[in-house]
């Protein structure tokens, strides 16, 4: 049994290296990811630092001001990074507290079953009815905005599709026979959760993980574009849009580098997603 | 029967191949045949023989990764490679055929009626309430009761013997000259299947229909057919008469074929051939049927037998061939 | 049918009633009130709070009051705009965000439709390439940066188009606003029909029609459609909510005197009761639409209706 499950495993990994795209799609990542998390402390310049004598250049060589500078003076390449630190953080950071909660929930739901599925799966069809995006906004008005409440609060909604797979695919597994001999050994529950059902979802949950990240991130980059999201001097890839946005007319690098950086980052995760799922399931192509 | 008549199908040479993720795989491999006006062709053997295929490649039906090469021609015109909008003037009007699933087979999100009247509409330009009358009237002829009600139903609301009725009636409602039923009866109940091969022999004879009749029952068979070719790994290993056939199989496979049906008066256990069809993706130099054949000698497995004369048909198999 | 229709419209009573809920406690649990405003407020406007939230009574019967105003179609009203209630305030923006919003959504399903069927059926060839970049591009370029760019090289590079403002919805105001908002739509739908067209079209009943000697026009539009837009319809309710964050940013960004425009406003001012009330005004449309949505589906599929 084991040994079939890291076949398939192994089969997909090798179905996703051919697949250039996605190949392409996780080398721009890795790059993107290794800038933002050592360019800023590389750099000379502090992302909150104000140079007033050069407020709005252009991309340049000299000084090192890369992508130029913003309406304050501020160096715009390590603030992209900075931004994309910040971007990329929110994104993992939520997509983790939802799948925690997902995995918890959609496991228990599957592994019960019986009425405490029925009442749970409920619960999540009557949540998913519900426009999340907009309570979200309503809470970074109540409570203030700061990044911590992001991303509890975006993982909070998002877990309700990793909760329904999750629950899907426990059913099916829990009646395979390794299961089975779990529990006539006398496993308990929690156990036969932890140790069968979970490894074997792996699968599933990393197609989710890399779908869901992208889709936190928009969300994140939504609310910082709105002023409702990450607040300066710190900044997020939406925040610097919108920065961007206002200064076009003159300074359209203060647009076109956060922007590409943003767009690029959601191209590849998507890219790899899509790569992931049709790895693990061939017949779709 | 009807031999001296001009035959009204004629497939030469046929291939069938598929591109799939691990290469071509060849379906059917220079199949050769004839259906004469009236009667009714029985091709029989194994899933995966490539019978299906072979009709299908006919009628410019194959999935987009298959190809077919060779010749079918319907009373003189060729049909592969046939343009889709002349084909389409053939197939359902000309040729009609009745697939395997009822139970998947018809829209399931449209009417019956919609379903039957749009062939009349487009072969035959019929429309509106003479539309109407001759698809009530072909749904009586296949013995479908209450039949103005059941046009404005959906397909789930029937059972499968219903559903494969609908689908016969709806083969039938241009007055075809050839009908293809792709193991029309697999997919159903054991009483429910006599019924449906009774309303297929009744109509078939009735008007005179030429039937290419696809199963891998030989009971079928023995029941529908006046000749029968048998088909294994993409080719044709025996053909001939029915009575032929069952009495004096030439062929092993076609033999084996025989011992394998389960019968009332012969207790004991199912004699399912053992092994399995030869891997469509090669083409090893001997006889296909070797590897699985209980008569076989050295010759088998250097060279491949073709079709030969015999008793009452063909057959390729070196087995008496060599005594020649 | 009917039976199907009233267990879907009751089962969107208790969504809508967590949704009200989680919105009001949110407000009423904030660190230190939402109503400590940190600028004064005038006399009535506080009277007119006391008088909604009957700030002095227990939570319990506060949210009981609140829930019984909503109920009534009473939102309560604005903090920031004075004089003006959150229903106004509403009924003024709907029509610019409802014609922006409509618009968007029609042209989304017929260019994604067309182009999902026109790449399915020429599965693996150019044109499905084609259309599957651009609508990965599609998907993965939010709006709030679609917008400003496109607003850089039609308005400012190109000056061909206005930046901003409504003009009383002219064409040439609306045409940018409506672009961002349709593109990532057609992206998914163009996916989505791509997707199942492709699985239909592989079904039997299609071989049947093919079978049947139908043209290939015929087959597409009367037997394969139906069924392949089956998750389309499916996906409108999400699409809507996609619709309506969307407007925030659009009507933001392009200056339209939208519902989304006084809800980033009434955010970024704090004004929580325009806030409140928007959030319930959409969620509760979100809702209802998803139910239609839901009836849709089982008109479109005989195996629900019955």
């Amino acid at each position: 049994m084991a040994g079939s499950e890291s076949q398939v495993l192994s089969d997909a990994w090798h179905r996703l290296r051919r697949n250039r795209a996605a190949v392409v799609a996780a080398a721009i990542l890795a790059a993107i990811t290794l800038l933002a998390l050592f360019a800023p402390a590389l750099s000379p310049h502090p992302y909150d630092h104000t140079y007033w004598d050069k407020v709005s250049i252009a991309p340049t060589l000299s000084d090192g001001h890369l992508f130029g500078t913003d309406a304050v003076g501020r160096d715009l390449f390590v603030r992209t990074l900075h931004g994309g630190r910040i971007s990329l953080l929110v994104g993992i950071a939520a997509t983790l507290v939802s799948l925690l909660i997902g995995v918890g929930w959609g496991a228990t739901a599957g592994y019960l079953g019986g009425r405490v599925d029925a009442v749970m799966m409920r619960i999540v069809d009557i949540l998913y009815a519900i426009p999340f995006v907009f309570l979200v906004i309503l809470l970074m008005v109540a409570f203030g905005r700061n990044i911590l409440l992001i991303f509890i609060a975006i993982g909070a909604i998002k877990w309700l599709d990793m909760a329904r797979i999750v629950r899907g695919q426990t059913l099916s597994l829990k009646r395979r026979e390794f299961v089975e001999a779990a529990q006539a050994a006398g496993v308990s529950s929690f156990a036969i959760i932890r140790r069968h059902i979970v490894p074997n979802l792996l699968g599933v949950v990393a197609v989710y993980v890399t779908l869901t990240i992208p889709q936190v991130i928009l969300i994140e980059s939504f609310l910082s574009f709105l002023g409702l999201g990450v607040q300066e001097p710190s900044t997020s890839w939406g925040l610097l849009v919108a920065d961007g946005a206002r200064e076009m007319q003159n300074a359209p690098w203060m647009l076109l580098f956060p922007a590409l950086f943003l767009a690029v980052t959601l191209f590849c995760f998507n890219f790899i997603g899509d790569g992931l799922r049709d790895a693990l399931d061939p017949k779709d192509r | 029967m009807a031999a001296a008549a001009e035959p009204i199908l004629v497939v030469d040479d046929l291939n069938v191949s598929f591109d799939t993720r691990d290469g071509e795989l060849r379906a059917v491999r220079g199949l050769d045949f004839a259906l004469y006006p009236g009667e009714t062709l029985g091709i029989i053997g194994e899933s995966g023989a490539g019978k299906s295929q072979a009709v299908l490649a006919v009628l410019g039906l194959l999935p987009t990764n298959g190809r077919a090469t060779g010749s079918a021609r319907y009373r003189g015109r060729e049909l592969i490679g046939m343009p889709g909008s002349e084909l389409n003037a053939v197939r359902g009007a000309r040729i009609a055929l009745v697939f395997q699933d009822p139970m998947s087979s018809l829209n399931p999100y449209l009417r019956i009626r919609t379903q039957m009247v749009e062939v009349l509409a487009h072969h035959a330009g019929l429309r509106g309430v003479e539309a109407r009358r001759r698809a009530v009237a072909m749904l009586e002829a296949v013995r479908i009761p209450d039949a103005v009600r059941v046009l404005e139903r959906y397909p789930h609301e029937f059972s499968g013997g219903m559903r494969q009725r609908v689908m016969i009636a709806m083969a039938l409602l241009c007055d075809p000259d050839i009908l293809v039923a792709d193991e029309p009866t697999t997919a159903l109940d054991v009483t429910v299947q006599a019924q449906v091969l009774e309303i297929l022999r009744d109509l078939q004879r009735s008007r005179g229909i030429a039937t290419l009749l696809i199963t891998h029952d030989l009971g079928v068979v023995a029941g529908q057919c006046d000749r029968v070719l048998v088909m294994y790994a993409g080719r044709i290993v025996e053909s001939g008469s029915v009575d032929g056939i069952f009495n004096q199989p030439q062929h092993p496979y076609t033999a084996d074929l025989l011992r394998s049906i389960p019968r009332l008066d012969r207790q004991g256990r199912l004699n399912a051939i053992a092994g399995d069809p030869p891997d469509p993706m090669l083409a090893p130099p001997g006889c296909p049927y070797a590897p699985r054949c209980s008569h076989r000698f050295e010759r088998c497995d250097r060279e491949r037998p073709l079709l030969g004369a015999r008793l009452s048909g063909a057959a390729a198999c070196h087995l008496d061939a060599a005594g020649d | 049918m009917l039976a199907h229709s009233v267990k879907r419209v009751v089962g969107a009573v208790p969504t809508l009633f967590i949704l009200i809920t989680l919105a009001f406690f949110m407000m009423r649990l904030a660190p230190g009130g939402p109503f400590d405003a940190e600028k004064a407020l005038a006399p009535e406007v506080q009277a007119n709070l006391d008088r909604i939230y009957h700030l002095d009574e227990p939570l319990p019967a506060q949210y009981a009051r609140y829930l019984g105003n909503v109920v009534r179609g009473d939102l309560g009203p604005s903090f920031q705009y004075q004089d003006w209630t959150v229903n106004e305030l509403i009924a003024r923006g709907l029509p610019v965000s409802l014609r922006l919003g409509v618009t968007a959504l029609v042209l989304a399903l017929l260019l994604g439709v067309t182009a999902g069927t026109l790449a399915a059926l020429r599965q693996n060839a150019a044109t499905d390439h084609a259309v599957m970049t651009a609508a990965m591009t599609g998907i993965s370029i939010p709006n709030f940066v679609m917008a400003p760019l496109l607003i850089l090289v039609f308005a400012v590079w190109l000056g061909w188009l206005p930046a901003g403002g409504w003009s009383g919805g002219a064409l040439r105001n609306m045409l940018l606003p409506v672009v961002v908002l349709t593109l990532p739509l057609v992206a998914y739908i163009a996916r989505l029909t791509r997707g199942s067209m492709i699985e239909v079209l592989r079904s039997d009943y299609i071989r049947t029609a093919r079978a049947k000697g139908l043209p290939e026009r015929t087959v597409v539009l009367r037997h394969a459609l139906r069924p392949a837009l089956l998750p389309v319809v499916s996906f409108l309710g999400p699409a809507i909510a996609a619709l309506l964050s969307g407007s925030l940013v659009v009507e933001q960004i392009f200056g339209l005197p939208g519902i989304g425009r006084y809800f980033v406003q009434g955010a970024l001012n704090r004004d929580y009761t325009l806030v409140m009330g928007v959030v319930i005004f959409y969620g509760s449309l979100v809702i209802v639409m998803n139910v239609i949505v839901d009836l849709v589906y089982a008109w479109l599929d005989p195996k629900v209706r019955y």
